[in-house]
């Protein structure tokens, strides 16, 4: 991440370098399992646990793997975590694995994932790839969360999570009567439609932020200028 | 060594991949075991279907050529489930577990989730089916279900690649190529060879009579001709004609709806018609009834031919001169200069008596002196080409020139309506010639003198045909009587045979026809009795019809009505009786005399 991205608050982060609603990243997964907050969750954390290890990975190898072949050896990584996290989902979280279906596997094709391992894992440092793909996943996994509420909710009328392991019902609650729930969420359209919004909300957010940004700064330079013109102002009339 | 050498490049892909598929084979081994028991789990419900309380094992190493087998579990002590997934109707599929004992009969079959058509494809997992299937073996072929081609193949399909597999594990010969008896179609509504058929449109030509089989080409309309004006189906009935019973039923062409019609056109079906008369019921084949209902208005349509007539325009007896009163014959007299006498005339044949159609149009000259056939021409043929015009050759006609009557010359074999419709033409012509001459009493009400004005045989008519005493509706025997007549209008009540009259001798309809005197014309007509069929003939005397007489000063000013050819003859004689007899006595309009005011 840039040294000016460094200086922004954790929530800034989230939106400007979202992969989601800044960057367009990995929209495929997003719209189809973004259908409840179980789902976002589970596919988040999925993607946080390929998405850090991954750039751990391929930051640790990247000085001792040429130029030609480095594209093979990111995707066998990838594709070896994806593999590992599909087992492991299948094995502990067989209804959230049987929810995710196909989606899981194309993990390995996510953009963010091999994007972020060109752009970032293969340039820096062990630690600072860490952060990024942990911050990444998060950046993710928030989107997913955003979109998952909104359609939960206004598509079925009840916010629900269970626990994924044992496949009992943390909580449920019904936030929309019986019978005014607007199915259409619950469809792809929902989706499409839920993304929109969210990212028309993001750029509107993120336009705001930085003619505040430009305005600020223009307001410290003319500041500048005139403290220097004081400045000069007073020795020389210290010299007179 | 150089990082940009291609072993350096091999070597580090080659640890890489090394590395990556221990990491993946050590969390396999661990996992492995987690999945298939979370696997079993979930289909434990189901299993638990078929054998309630057993222990079941998964199978992963089975060999399945075809791709149907989703999953093998196999119960110690009791058999092996196979969960299957095929494709029927619906393009999303469905699944179903079948079951084999440890003895090979079929331990269970159920449905886990399915989506096919009610009343079609998902009759196939419907208990009448599925009881079939639990009582096969593994040796045994799968059934298919009429009216469920598609989902039924789909199941035996699946079905057989169980087979295979377990006959194979079980080490049971059989024969995969087995074929299972086609199933009968399901019986459905019951029909009655006497119901109506009409909306059918059922069309008969007789191919051949021996006198021992008759054979008719038939075309009745099935779904495809009721819903969408499609092409009709079409059959060939073979009759046997001393008992008057169905020796066979081919169909020669289906033009209803695949898949579902064609059940009522299979050979089990067309077998019941075997041996049937007329008066006998048919069961329809369930979920095929429009094309079960076409062939049996086929059926009925050849009976009824083979009798001589269908509906009310039934065969008419012999012994009556009705003989061919249902090609309904028009005559105008030509001419007659004493030695010729030409009518025109107009006959119904193929096509008017099963379209509603064109008439057949000829001239017939009849010798004076001697009373007989001079010679017929065809003006216009209006029935089949190829078929019909076999009675119109030149050959055939010259056979009328000196008979003194129509069935003095034998019909032509496969023309059977326009051989009727020629034979009429030279009938009604030596009819009205006879009757010019000699039976106009007959359509005079027995009060009235004999008409006077009707010209004997020798002499020629002096009046046109059209204005001629009620000869066209000659057979059916006319009765008028004159009510009243008080200068605004001449009521007549009258009486003519129709239906039940002509071929049951039953009673006469009868009616009141109204006529102005100042126009001649007819300003009121009520029918006062119906004597003839009800549902068939009462179409002749409704308000509606019985209203476009008002105002005409000719009977046959107004067409007639399909299907009820009787009684509309009937209908057509009392007005016109009724409006000769008011010609006949039609006394001057006395006018007052004009009076001068105010001069």
């Amino acid at each position: 991440m840039s040294e000016k991205n460094e200086k922004r608050s954790f929530f800034s982060e989230m939106l400007y370098n979202n992969p989601v609603f800044g960057l367009y990243l990995g929209i495929c997964s997003t719209l189809a399992i973004s259908t409840s907050l179980n789902n976002a969750l589970g596919m988040g954390v999925s993607v946080i646990f390929v998405l850090v290890l991954s750039n751990i990975l391929v930051s640790m190898i990247a000085r001792i793997t040429p130029d030609e072949i480095h594209i093979p050896v990111y995707i066998v990584i990838i594709a070896t975590l994806v593999t590992l996290v599909g087992m492991l989902l299948q094995a502990y979280t067989p209804s959230l694995y049987s929810t995710l279906g196909a989606y899981v596997d194309l993990i390995v094709v996510n953009c963010i994932i091999l994007g972020r391992a060109e752009a970032f894992a293969c340039k820096n440092g062990v630690a600072a790839s860490a952060k990024d793909g942990l911050m990444m996943g998060l950046s993710y996994t928030f989107s997913l969360m955003a979109i998952s509420l909104i359609r939960q909710i206004l598509g079925t009328g009840i916010l629900s999570l269970s626990n994924p392991f044992t496949n009992t019902e943390l909580f449920a609650l019904r936030l929309i009567p019986t019978g005014f729930e607007i199915p259409i969420f619950k469809s792809q359209t929902g989706a499409f439609l839920t993304f929109a919004v969210l990212a028309a909300l993001v750029a509107a957010y993120k336009k705001s932020n930085d003619d505040k940004a430009a305005k600020a700064e223009k307001e410290a330079k003319a500041a500048k200028a005139a403290a220097a013109k004081a400045a000069a102002a007073k020795a020389k009339e210290a010299n007179a | 060594m150089n990082k940009d050498s291609t072993a350096y490049k091999a070597i580090l892909l080659a640890i890489l991949c090394a590395i990556c598929g221990l990491l993946l084979s050590g969390v396999n081994a661990v996992t492995a075991p987690i999945i298939a028991k979370n696997r079993l789990a979930t289909e434990l419900a189901s299993l638990e279907q078929i054998y309630p309380g057993a222990d079941f094992e998964p199978v992963d190493d089975f060999d399945d050529p075809s791709g149907l087998i989703q999953g093998v579990y196999r119960s110690p002590g009791n058999g092996t489930i196979y969960k299957i997934h095929n494709v029927g109707y619906n393009s999303n599929g469905f699944t179903f577990m079948v079951a084999f004992n440890e003895d090979g009969t079929v331990g269970g079959f159920l449905p886990i989730e399915q989506s096919e058509t009610d009343g079609f494809g998902a009759r196939c997992f419907e208990p009448d089916y599925t009881a079939t299937i639990n009582s096969l073996t593994s040796s045994d072929p799968v059934p298919l279900l009429s009216g469920a081609t598609l989902t039924s193949t789909a199941i035996q399909q699946g079905i057989d690649a169980a087979k295979a597999l377990f006959n194979a594990d079980a080490g049971i010969s059989y024969d995969p190529n087995a074929v299972a008896d086609t199933p009968t179609p399901a019986p459905g509504q019951k029909f009655s060879f006497t119901e109506d058929f009409s909306d059918t449109k059922p069309e008969t030509e007789e191919v051949s009579n021996d006198g021992t089989t008759a054979v008719f080409h038939t075309k009745a309309g099935g779904f495809s001709f009721l819903n969408g004006g499609g092409d009709k189906n079409e059959a060939e009935i073979t009759l046997d004609v001393p008992s008057g019973s169905v020796k066979s039923v081919k169909v020669t062409k289906f033009a209803d709806t695949p898949d579902i019609g064609d059940k009522a056109t299979t050979d089990d079906f067309l077998k019941t018609f075997e041996g049937l008369k007329d008066g006998d019921s048919v069961d329809a084949v369930s979920g095929a009834t429009f094309t079960s209902r076409s062939i049996i208005a086929m059926v009925k349509d050849a009976l009824n031919a083979l009798k001589g007539g269908s509906g009310e325009t039934a065969a008419v007896p012999a012994g009556t001169d009705t003989r061919f009163a249902e090609t309904e014959p028009e005559v105008e007299e030509v001419s007659n200069d004493g030695t010729t006498a030409v009518y025109r005339i107009k006959t119904g044949g193929f096509s008017f008596l099963n379209g509603g159609g064109d008439k057949n149009t000829g001239t017939v000259e009849i010798d004076v002196p001697t009373g007989t056939v001079k010679s017929i021409t065809l003006d216009n043929f209006s029935d089949t080409p190829d078929v019909g015009d076999k009675a119109t050759t030149d050959d055939y006609l010259k056979k009328f020139v000196g008979v003194s009557d129509a069935d003095d010359v034998d019909g032509v074999s496969g023309a059977t309506f326009t051989t009727k419709s020629v034979k009429s033409m030279i009938q009604s012509a030596l009819d009205k010639f006879r009757s010019a001459g000699g039976e106009t009493a007959a359509a005079a009400p027995a009060e009235e003198k004999p008409a006077e004005t009707a010209a004997p045989a020798e002499k020629p008519a002096e009046k046109p045909a059209e204005t001629a005493s009620v000869t066209r509706f000659k057979e059916t025997e006319p009765e008028t009587e004159e009510v009243s007549n008080d200068g605004t209008k001449a009521v007549f009540r009258v009486k003519s045979g129709g239906f039940s009259f002509l071929n049951e001798k039953g009673d006469k309809n009868e009616g009141e026809v109204e006529i102005d005197p100042k126009t001649g014309k007819v300003s009121k007509f009520t029918v006062t009795k119906f004597a003839d069929t009800p549902n068939v003939g009462d179409k002749a005397t409704a308000d509606d019809y019985l209203k476009k007489f008002v105002g005409v000063s000719d009977a046959d000013d107004v067409d007639g009505v399909s299907g009820a050819t009787f009684t509309t003859n009937s209908v057509k004689a009392m007005v016109q009786s009724a409006l000769d007899q008011f010609a006949k006595s039609a006394k001057p309009v006395e006018t007052l005399p004009s009076t001068e005011v105010g001069k």
